[in-house]
């Protein structure tokens, strides 16, 4: 084991911003250069991409790449909107 | 990202799963038993020699499959986790081959002392050692195909 104590899971936000940009998971793929399945693999935690394909995803979305993966879970949605900004 | 598909069998995961249990039972039946009973009856040699062929030819359908295609797929043809699963099903493959080349030695081995039996005909242990060689090439599909998780009806 080399990742000694660090968690191996990543948390994704992929489905979300997906959804919202209104792409199916093909499109996604080619905007990437991946196979549309690899998207699924990846929105369901099956996969861990690599940082090039992380950085790629991040930026067909227009957002930093730890605002779509993350190794600590994402706050529920309705939890961030019920909060105050400047909070 | 894949430019050229080249030929290839659709196969289901579980399809390939119960192919690849297929073949290596009849390729293990027929060539290990027409190695060890050269002498059997004529009727039986037949059914061996049968159980051999449709081994084969098993072996090459799931060698043009998606799942062996993909085994044996450059990286320019398979994204990161198609190269990743592939990696690790050679990976598997190697150390497959490696602890059977291991055992097939001991058992060569031991086999004068405690009175093994081996393949009595040159041609059969030739016929053996093409298995191993075949099985190294078609072993990577066949654990693809068992590693695939079953995928949501509408990524099918």
């Amino acid at each position: 084991m080399i990742n000694g104590n660090v968690s191996s899971v990543l948390h994704n936000r992929l489905p979300l911003f997906r959804a919202e940009a209104g792409l199916s998971r093909k499109e996604l793929a080619e905007k990437v250069g991946v196979n549309p399945q690899t998207i699924g693999f990846l929105e369901r935690g099956q996969y861990g991409p690599s940082l090039e394909l992380g950085l790629k995803l991040a930026r067909v979305f227009g957002v930093p790449v730890e605002t779509l993966f993350n190794l600590d879970p994402f706050p529920p949605l309705a939890h961030q909107l019920r909060t105050p900004i400047g909070d | 990202m894949p430019t050229s598909k080249p030929f290839m069998l659709s196969m289901s995961p579980q399809s390939a799963r119960a192919l690849s249990l297929f073949v290596l039972g009849a390729i293990a039946i027929g060539y290990m038993g027409d190695a060890f009973m050269p002498d059997a009856p004529r009727a039986m040699g037949l059914a061996l020699g049968a159980l051999k062929l449709i081994g084969l030819a098993g072996a090459i359908a799931l060698f043009l499959s998606s799942w062996g295609q993909q085994a044996m797929a450059g990286d320019d043809l398979i994204d990161e986790r198609q190269q990743r699963e592939r990696d690790r099903a050679f990976t598997l493959t190697h150390r497959v081959m490696v602890v059977s080349a291991i055992g097939a030695f001991f058992y060569v081995d031991l086999s004068a002392k405690l009175g093994l039996p081996l393949p009595e005909r040159t041609r059969d242990a030739a016929d053996l050692i093409n298995v191993y060689i075949l099985l190294s090439m078609a072993l990577p599909g066949m654990i693809l195909a068992w590693q695939a998780p079953t995928l949501p009806e509408d990524e099918e």
